[in-house]
C-alpha cells in the first residue's frame, strides 16, 4: 500500500441493535421503531475496526465515514468518530431508499473524497441483502473483493485477506478498491472517553441527495407483508420407566408423526 | 537514675540528637514532598469515627488481632504497646540527659515494673519474630534483610535497656524509686533482680556502656527508619486517621466527568496523596495476599503487590516529577511490574482490604487504574466490552432486548410502579433475575414472600436498567454514572422513597453510590427485610418438609461490603427443617468470594483454577453435611451452580437463595 497518508473510506448503516427484539409495525409492512435502540450494523463495526488497526500501525492513515439514511444515522456516526475515525458526512436519506440510490449517493460521496480505498460491512444485520457494496464498485467502476478478514500493506497496492471455507485466500489488488468486509481479528474497539467526548464536539457535515446528483428511481422492491416468526412450541421430555424399547418406538412415533423429521 | 552526661557529654548528646533529628526530618520531608505528587483528597469527614479509628485500630491494634491470626497479632500488640512504654522511657532518657528535666512518673516502681515487663517481652516477641521470619517463612510473606535489621535493633534496644539498668541498680549511685503502686509492686523489678549478674567492679563501665549504646541505637533508628517499612510505626498512625469513613463498598465518583480530560490512575500523580500514603504504610506483611482469591486460585493479581508496586514506583519515579509538573511518567498498567491481567483478576471482594492491619485500600487503586485502561485506552478485556456495550444498547450486561426485562413477572399479578404509585416499596429487580432462568425463580420466591406477607411493593418492569455497578467495577465510571442517572430519574419521578433489592451489587450500588449522584433512597436487602417480617411475625413457615443441612455463602458484598452477616443467617436459622452449616474457616468476615463480583462475572477466567471451584471444593471439605449451599446473591447463585456442576455433585448438593428455602415454605392461605 502507499507507505503513508493512506485514505480510508467507511460506509456504514445504522440498524436496530441486535439486542432488540423487533416487532411489526401497524402497517404490517415494516418495524415497529418506537424506543428501540439503533447501532451501528455489526459487519460495518469489523469494516471500521480494520480501519483503524491500519491506522494504529500508521498514524498518517485518515478513516472516514459515511452513511446515507434519516437523521437518526448521525448517531452512528458519532460512535465511529468515537471509536477513532477522523471524519464522517451524513447523507440524509429516507429511511427506504433503495440500496441501488444508497451507492450511488456513497459514489458521489467517493468521488468527492478521493479515498485510496472503500470498505463496506459484507451485508447490513437488518435486511441483509449485502447490495450496496457490490452496487457501489460497481457505480465506481472498481473491483471488490468480499468476505474480507484482514488488509495487509503491499508494494504500491493490498494484500486482502478473505475467508473461505477452511482458510484463507489472499488476493493483491491494486488501490481503488472496494472490500467488503466479514470480520476483523480483534472485536471491534470500545471507544475511549475522550475520543466520546471529542465525537460530540466534532462537526458531521450533512448532504441531501440531490446536492450528491442522485435522483431517487422507481422502488424496484417493495415489501409487501411482514410477519413475525412463528412461536416457537415448548419442547417434550419422555420420561424413561425403564422400558428403554417402548421408549425409543415411542420417540420414534413422535419424531415421524408429530414433529415430520423421520 | 543519673545519666552519664556530665559536663560536655550533655553537649555530644544535644548534638547527636538534633544531627539524627536534621536527618530524620529531611528523609521525611522528602518522602512528603513525594506524597504531595498525589492527587488531593479530602479526608477529614466523620471526625469521631476517625478519634475511634485511632483508639480501638491504631491503638486498640484491633485488625491486627483477627481471624486467622490471633496469635501472631498479640506479638505485634505486645511489640507496639511496649514500644509505647519504652518510647516514654527514652523521652525521659534524652530529656534528663540533655536539659534534667524528668518526664513524669518514671522514677517509680509502678513504672519500672512495666518498662521491664514490657522490654522482656518486646526481646520475647523480637526473637520469635526472628525465628519465625528464619525457620517458618510465612507464605507469601515479604522476606527481606530489613526485617532482620530492625528486629535485631529492636532486640537490641531492649537488652541495652536492661543492661544499664541492671548495673544501675548494681551500682552504689543507685537511688530508690518512689513506692508508687504500692503492695502491687514488692517484689524486684526485673532489671533489679538482674542486678547480682552484674560483675562486681564493672558496674559503672558497664552502665556507661549500654546506657550510650542504648541511646545511639534510638538516634541510629530514627535515621535508618524512613528508608524502610519499619515507618508504618509513623505511617499508621495517619493511615488509619485518615482511612476512608465512606461505605467501603462506594467506589469514589469521579465528578463533573463531561468536562474532564484525563480518568483513573494513569501515572503516579493520579493517585491521591492517600493511596501514597497506602504505601508509605504497608508492613509487607502478606494478610492481603494470604486472603485473596484471585492469587488463591493462581492468577497474577497479588494485592501486596499492587500497592508496593505503587510505593516502588514513587520512590522510582517521584523525585524526578518534583519541581517539574510537566515530567512524563510510566502509566500504572505499563510499569514493569504490573500487567493489565492482575487489574482485571480483581473481583473487588475487599478480604484484602479486610485482612490489611493498617487499613489500606487495596480496590480502590485497582478500580483506579481500570478507569484509566477502560476510559482512557479503550483497553478492557473484550468480554467486558461485550458487556459494557450490552449495558449500554440494552441495560443489561447479558444483552438480553431491553423490553422483555419484566416479564419474568408475567402471571404473577406483580404491578408495576405505573400500574400502582402509591406502593411503599420498588422491588429493584436487577438483571440477573430480570433475565437468568435460575435467578427469575428467586425474585418469584421474593415475590411470593413480600405478598404473603401483606407488603405493598412494586417493579419498574421495562423502566429498569442496569444499576451500573459491573460497569464502574470495570473502569466504565461514564457508563456507570449514564446508568445511575437514567435509574434515579425513574425512581424520583415515580416518588420511590424504599427500595428493595435481592441482588448485593444492586444494594451496594443503590444504598452506598446513588447518594454521590443525588439518589437517596432507603435501601434494604430482601434478607434484612425477611428478617424484620419474620421477627415481626408477618410470615408464617411450615415445618412440613424434611429436615436437610443448609451451608451459608457469604455474598461479598452484603458480608464484608455492608457488614450483613447475621440476618441472613437468621433467616435461615428460622427455616423449620433447616439446620445451618458454616463452610469455615471460609465464613463470615473471611468468606470467600464465588468469583463473580467486580465485573468478572463476564470475563473468562483462563489463568488457574476457577475460584468458584475453589469455593466448592472448600464447601466439600467442611463434610458438613449439608444438601444445599444457600446465599443471598444471584452472581453466587450462578457461580456456585456452575461450580458444582463442574464438579459433579449437582445431586447431592443443591445451589440455592435463602430465599428460596423461605418460599418453599409459606403457609398457603
Amino acid at each position: 500500500m502507499a507507505a503513508s497518508d493512506v485514505k480510508f473510506l467507511v460506509c456504514l448503516k445504522q440498524v436496530p441493535d441486535s439486542t432488540v427484539r423487533v416487532k411489526v409495525a401497524a402497517d404490517g409492512k415494516s418495524i415497529a421503531t418506537d424506543g428501540i435502540t439503533w447501532s451501528i450494523s455489526p459487519y460495518d463495526e469489523y469494516a471500521i475496526e480494520l480501519a483503524l488497526e491500519h491506522k494504529d500501525g500508521d498514524p498518517s492513515t485518515t478513516v472516514s465515514v459515511v452513511t446515507v439514511g434519516p437523521a437518526r444515522s448521525r448517531d452512528a456516526l458519532r460512535q465511529a468518530l468515537a471509536m477513532g475515525c477522523d471524519d464522517a458526512t451524513l447523507v440524509i436519506a429516507d429511511d427506504k431508499a433503495s440500496g441501488l440510490d444508497v451507492a450511488k449517493a456513497i459514489a458521489a460521496v467517493v468521488k468527492g473524497a478521493k479515498p485510496d480505498l472503500v470498505l463496506c460491512g459484507k451485508q447490513a444485520s437488518d435486511d441483509d441483502q449485502g447490495l450496496v457494496g457490490p452496487a457501489l464498485a460497481e457505480a465506481l467502476g472498481w473491483p471488490h473483493v468480499g468476505m474480507l478478514t484482514k488488509i495487509a500493506a503491499a508494494g504500491d497496492g493490498v494484500e486482502l485477506w478473505r475467508e473461505i471455507e477452511g482458510g484463507h485466500e489472499v488476493w493483491s489488488s491494486t488501490l481503488a478498491v472496494v472490500g467488503l468486509v466479514h470480520k476483523s481479528a480483534k472485536e471491534p474497539r470500545y471507544p475511549s472517553l475522550p475520543g466520546i467526548m471529542k465525537a460530540k464536539k466534532k462537526e458531521i457535515p450533512e448532504k441531501d441527495l440531490a446536492a450528491l446528483g442522485v435522483t431517487p428511481g422507481a422502488p424496484r422492491a417493495e415489501v409487501i407483508a411482514m410477519e413475525p416468526p412463528p412461536q416457537r412450541g415448548g419442547g417434550k421430555i419422555l420420561k424413561a420407566d425403564g422400558d428403554v424399547k417402548a421408549l425409543a418406538v415411542e420417540l420414534a412415533r413422535l419424531l415421524h408423526e408429530e414433529a415430520k423429521v423421520l | 537514675m543519673i545519666p552519664p552526661t556530665q559536663g560536655l557529654w550533655a553537649i555530644v548528646l544535644l548534638v547527636l540528637t538534633l544531627g539524627a533529628a536534621a536527618v530524620f526530618g529531611y528523609r521525611v520531608l522528602g518522602l512528603y514532598r513525594l506524597l504531595r505528587l498525589g492527587r488531593d483528597e479530602a479526608r477529614i469527614d466523620h471526625p469521631w469515627r476517625r478519634l475511634r479509628d485511632e483508639l480501638v485500630v491504631y491503638l486498640g491494634q484491633r485488625k491486627l488481632i483477627k481471624r486467622p491470626y490471633y496469635i501472631r497479632g498479640v506479638g505485634h500488640a505486645l511489640i507496639f504497646w511496649g514500644f509505647l512504654v519504652i518510647t516514654y522511657g527514652s523521652a525521659d532518657l534524652f530529656l534528663r540527659g540533655i536539659v534534667g528535666w524528668q518526664m513524669p512518673l518514671t522514677e517509680t516502681v509502678a513504672y519500672a515494673w512495666i518498662l521491664d515487663v514490657f522490654a522482656v517481652a518486646v526481646l520475647a516477641a523480637v526473637v520469635i519474630a526472628w525465628m519465625r521470619r528464619a525457620f517458618v517463612r510465612p507464605p507469601r510473606m515479604h522476606i527481606v534483610t530489613e526485617g532482620y535489621v530492625i528486629l535485631t535493633l529492636i532486640g537490641f534496644l531492649m537488652l541495652t535497656l536492661l543492661t544499664f539498668e541492671a548495673a544501675w541498680f548494681a551500682s552504689a549511685e543507685r537511688d530508690s524509686l518512689l513506692n508508687l503502686g504500692g503492695d502491687l509492686f514488692r517484689t524486684k523489678t526485673p532489671a533489679e533482680m538482674l542486678a547480682s549478674l552484674v560483675p562486681p567492679g564493672a558496674e559503672r563501665t558497664l552502665f556507661v556502656g549500654a546506657w550510650w549504646a542504648h541511646v545511639g541505637t534510638i538516634l541510629a533508628f530514627a535515621v535508618y527508619l524512613p528508608r524502610t517499612k519499619h515507618l508504618h510505626i509513623v505511617t499508621t498512625l495517619f493511615n488509619v486517621g485518615f482511612r476512608k469513613q465512606t461505605p467501603r463498598g462506594a467506589l469514589d465518583l469521579i465528578d463533573d466527568i463531561e468536562n474532564k480530560e484525563t480518568f483513573g490512575a494513569a501515572n503516579i500523580r493520579d493517585f491521591s496523596w492517600k493511596q501514597l500514603l497506602d504505601g508509605y504504610t504497608c508492613t509487607e506483611c502478606g494478610r492481603c495476599s494470604d486472603n485473596c482469591p484471585a492469587l488463591a486460585t493462581g492468577k497474577t493479581l497479588d494485592p501486596q503487590k499492587i500497592v508496593l508496586d505503587i510505593r516502588d514506583q514513587l520512590l522510582r519515579e517521584g523525585p524526578k516529577l518534583l519541581g517539574d509538573a510537566k515530567a512524563e511518567t510510566t502509566a500504572p498498567a505499563h510499569w514493569v511490574e504490573t500487567k493489565p491481567d492482575e487489574l482485571w483478576a480483581c473481583t473487588t471482594c475487599a478480604a484484602c482490604v479486610e485482612a490489611c492491619p493498617v487499613t489500606i485500600e487495596h480496590i480502590d487503586k485497582i478500580v483506579d487504574m481500570r478507569r484509566s485502561l477502560t476510559l482512557m485506552e479503550g483497553a478492557a478485556p473484550p468480554e467486558a466490552q461485550r458487556a459494557m456495550t450490552n449495558i449500554e444498547r440494552a441495560g443489561n450486561p447479558w444483552g438480553e432486548p431491553r423490553e422483555t426485562r419484566g416479564d419474568w413477572a408475567q402471571g404473577l399479578e406483580i404491578p408495576t410502579f405505573a400500574e400502582k404509585p402509591d406502593a411503599e416499596y420498588l422491588y429493584f429487580v436487577g438483571c440477573a433475575a430480570s433475565y437468568d432462568r435460575r435467578n427469575q425463580r428467586v425474585a418469584r420466591a421474593l415475590a411470593a414472600i413480600l405478598k404473603s406477607a401483606g407488603v405493598s411493593f412494586a417493579i419498574l418492569g421495562a423502566a429498569e436498567t442496569c444499576n451500573g455497578d459491573p460497569a464502574r467495577r470495570m473502569g466504565n465510571e461514564y457508563l456507570f454514572q449514564l446508568q445511575a442517572q437514567q435509574n434515579i430519574e425513574t425512581l424520583n419521578a415515580a416518588a420511590v422513597k424504599k427500595v428493595i433489592t435481592s441482588c448485593p451489587h444492586c444494594f451496594n450500588t443503590i444504598a452506598n453510590e446513588y447518594p454521590q449522584l443525588g439518589g437517596n433512597y432507603e435501601v434494604v436487602h430482601a434478607l434484612p427485610l425477611v428478617k424484620k417480617l419474620l421477627d415481626e411475625k408477618k410470615i408464617t413457615m411450615t415445618d412440613g418438609a424434611a429436615a436437610e443441612i443448609v451451608a451459608y455463602h457469604d455474598p461479598c458484598y452484603l458480608g464484608r461490603h455492608n457488614g450483613i452477616y447475621d440476618a441472613p443467617r437468621d433467616v435461615l436459622d428460622a427455616v423449620p427443617g433447616v439446620t445451618r452449616a458454616e463452610i469455615a474457616p471460609h465464613n463470615r468476615e473471611r468468606g470467600f468470594c464465588c468469583g463473580a463480583g467486580g465485573g468478572r462475572m463476564w470475563m473468562e477466567e483462563k489463568m488457574g483454577q476457577r475460584v468458584n471451584h475453589r469455593r466448592v471444593d472448600q464447601l466439600l471439605a467442611t463434610k458438613s453435611g449439608a444438601t444445599k449451599v444457600a446465599s443471598g446473591c444471584p452472581y453466587c447463585l450462578i457461580m456456585l451452580e456452575e461450580g458444582v456442576g463442574a464438579k459433579g455433585v449437582q445431586e447431592s448438593i443443591k445451589p440455592v437463595d435463602v430465599l428460596e428455602l423461605v418460599a418453599a415454605r409459606l403457609e398457603t392461605n
